[in-house]
């Protein structure tokens, strides 16, 4: 058989279109003649490295860490060698993936884990095949209640993300909300990750991303180089190195500071974060620790928090009401804030206080050795309460009291002053999480 | 790049994404017989990809075969002995793998190879070497880089799984049996050139 002929029937039988006929004479062919059959698998091979290469091809464009930046920053030979090894890392990810996981996650995109403890919610676009099992594709949305993810790029990207979190696989990583780390392999420079406020490249290999809901966002420099743009206002550009940081001021202008490692988490943890301390009763969405428990603050009226900064200290002047939602039941401690003496004001004073209402949980331990507050309970762990009238010569403090109020299993909570109270009230919130049983 | 990929299992196990089983036999195992298990698994992956193609030509289920054997071969990691040859264990789990699909074929009155012509490829394929595939992936490399742009759109459309070269034609204006004519010349201009360079750096081409 002449090789024009051989070739056109092994082109036929590829792609689908030979004569049984042919196909009874092709076999004969290849069966009886070395030559022949060495052909038809030269012939195979081209067609599964064009395949294989085509596939490849197909990841290192996907738009996760775009190929093009690389190529702008790097000589055509660096580029070749970025490229292909790009390539090789791409294809022993889709080698893994096909192992273990379903066909429709193919490597694009990202998959991920979280840590025990860990609520989240993920949708994906109605226009995109949905991928199974934990992973993202283009316009998947995560959005973490509680807890700790870990993510990790088919290009070798990986992230740590603490939540409250909110994110998006878009063209590139839109973070809405969130408390996130990345590390970015040698070669894979370039990739993007959007906030609200920011557009933030990587150029090194390590870096956070604080983006905050009721805050302005910050982006936090490990190692390596990172540059950064706002998004509004004057759209400044700078580019930090390993240890500066950057946040958006009230007129939109990048402000640094210095990065501070201790704010991210590079690894899942192993076991539910535990959390014994302050409750911040400033409003937003925050967690107890890094990944425990979050919870959502609102308030009305007068009301500042962390009076002594930190230590879970509040202040209700007058009329005022405050509302905690946590994501898991909590036990807390309720007692006399740690004001200074030097306060020449009646504190914690009024006979008609207001009010601590809890949807769930139950009122545990109650100490008074001083007899200076009364309890009235009404269903559960709500209760109404007043002050005992302190002695105004001696104008104490809420520091001096040693009341307690211990409540267990508290999902939500609304604590008030009624508007007919008069003068101040100051309270020390402290939290244990997750709950003693 | 080994270390990616046991990093990659260990993400993969904490994912609690993959059956017991497999991770009784990963937990079980020596670090080092894994990682090297994985190194050869990997080294064979166009390879075995390769032998399927040969056995079932222009099947569209090829991944999910390789897929197939690839778990057969992580379930049976205790059953190969280091320092044996990998490739020919591999290539008779992909034999068989191979066979199980052409028996559904056939039962479908596909047009497959016969079991004859199926004998005759795995015996051609015995001096196949992994390192030799990648060599020839590298070389296809730099030969696409010598086709015209308007060659590399065509091996485009017919390889990227986007409409192929239907939606090519249409787009294009192009015929149809134009467009074969034009991979047919392709292929044999990319298989000379890949040929040549494999005989460059002292290959078997």
């Amino acid at each position: 058989m002449i090789d024009t002929e051989l070739e056109k029937l092994i082109q036929d039988l590829v792609e689908g279109g030979i004569d049984p006929h042919d196909l009874v004479k092709l076999e004969a062919e290849l069966i009886s003649d070395p030559q022949s059959m060495s052909s038809y698998l030269a012939y195979q091979d081209l067609n599964n490295l064009l395949e294989v290469r085509a596939e490849i091809c197909r990841q290192v464009s996907t738009p996760v860490v775009p190929v093009e930046l690389i190529l702008k920053r790097q000589k055509l030979k660096t580029f070749r060698t970025a490229l292909l090894s790009a390539a090789a890392l791409v294809l022993l990810t889709l080698i893994v993936l096909n192992l273990f996981f379903v066909k429709t996650n193919q490597g694009k995109g990202l998959t991920f884990e979280s840590s025990p403890g860990t609520k989240f919610t993920l949708t994906h676009s109605a226009n995109a095949e949905a991928p199974t099992g934990l992973a993202m594709v283009k316009g998947s949305r995560l959005q973490l209640s509680q807890g700790i993810v870990e993510l990790s790029f088919a290009r070798g990207v990986k992230s740590v993300i603490i939540a409250p979190a909110d994110l998006t696989l878009n063209d590139s990583l839109y973070l809405k909300e969130g408390t996130a780390w990345f590390q970015v392999p040698k070669g894979e420079e370039g990739f993007i990750v959007r906030t609200r406020e920011l557009d933030i490249v990587d150029l090194g290999t390590e870096f956070g991303v604080l983006a905050k809901a009721d805050d302005n966002d910050e982006v936090h420099v490990l190692k390596g180089k990172v540059q950064v743009t706002a998004r509004r206002a004057l759209k400044e550009s700078t580019t930090l190195t390993a240890g500066q940081a950057s946040k958006l001021d009230l007129r939109g202008r990048l402000v640094r500071s210095t990065s501070e490692f201790s704010l991210f988490l590079t690894e899942l943890p192993e076991e539910v974060i535990s959390y014994r301390g302050a409750l911040d009763l400033t409003e937003g969405t925050r967690s107890l620790g890094k990944g425990g428990v979050c919870y959502t603050v609102s308030s009305e009226g007068n009301v500042s928090s962390n009076y002594n900064e930190g230590n879970g200290d509040m202040v209700i002047y007058t009329e005022g009401r405050v509302s905690v939602i946590f994501s898991e039941a909590v036990d807390i401690q309720i007692s006399a804030a740690n004001l200074p003496f030097d306060q020449s004001s009646i504190w914690n004073s009024d006979e008609d206080f207001g009010s601590f209402s809890a949807i769930e949980g139950s009122l545990s331990r109650f100490q008074d050795p001083n007899k200076e507050i009364l309890i009235e309970p009404l269903s559960g762990a709500s209760f109404d309460w007043k002050f005992s009238k302190p002695n105004t010569s001696e104008l104490r403090t809420p520091s001096q009291q040693t009341w307690s109020v211990e409540l267990k299993g508290i999902r939500e909570f609304v604590f008030s002053k009624d508007a007919a109270s008069k003068g101040r009230a100051a309270f020390n919130f402290q939290v244990t999480s997750p709950c003693i049983q | 790049m080994n270390l990616f990929f046991f990093q990659f299992f260990v993400n993969v196990i904490d994912a609690h994404l993959i059956c017991i089983t497999i991770r009784s036999i990963f937990m079980s195992a020596s670090a080092h017989q894994t990682t090297e298990f994985i190194r050869l698994l990997t080294n064979h992956q166009t390879a075995l990809r390769g032998l399927i193609l040969s056995m079932l030509p222009g099947c569209q289920d090829v991944n999910d075969i390789l897929q197939d054997t690839n778990v057969v071969l992580w379930e049976k990691m205790h059953s190969y002995k280091q320092g044996t040859k990998f490739k020919s264990w591999a290539y008779a789990v992909a034999r068989n793998k191979v066979m199980q699909y052409w028996d559904q074929q056939k039962k479908l009155s596909k047009t497959i190879l016969s079991e004859e012509m199926l004998a005759a490829v795995m015996e051609a394929r015995k001096g196949d070497t992994p390192e030799w595939v990648e060599e020839k992936l590298n070389a296809l490399n730099l030969c696409m880089a010598n086709l015209k742009t308007s060659e590399q759109e065509i091996v485009q459309a017919r390889y990227s799984g986007q409409g192929g070269l239907e939606s090519y034609s249409r787009n294009s204006g192009r015929p149809p049996a134009s467009l074969r004519v034009s991979l047919y010349r392709i292929r044999r201009k990319l298989r000379t050139c890949i040929d040549k360079r494999m005989l460059l750096k002292g290959g078997m081409a």
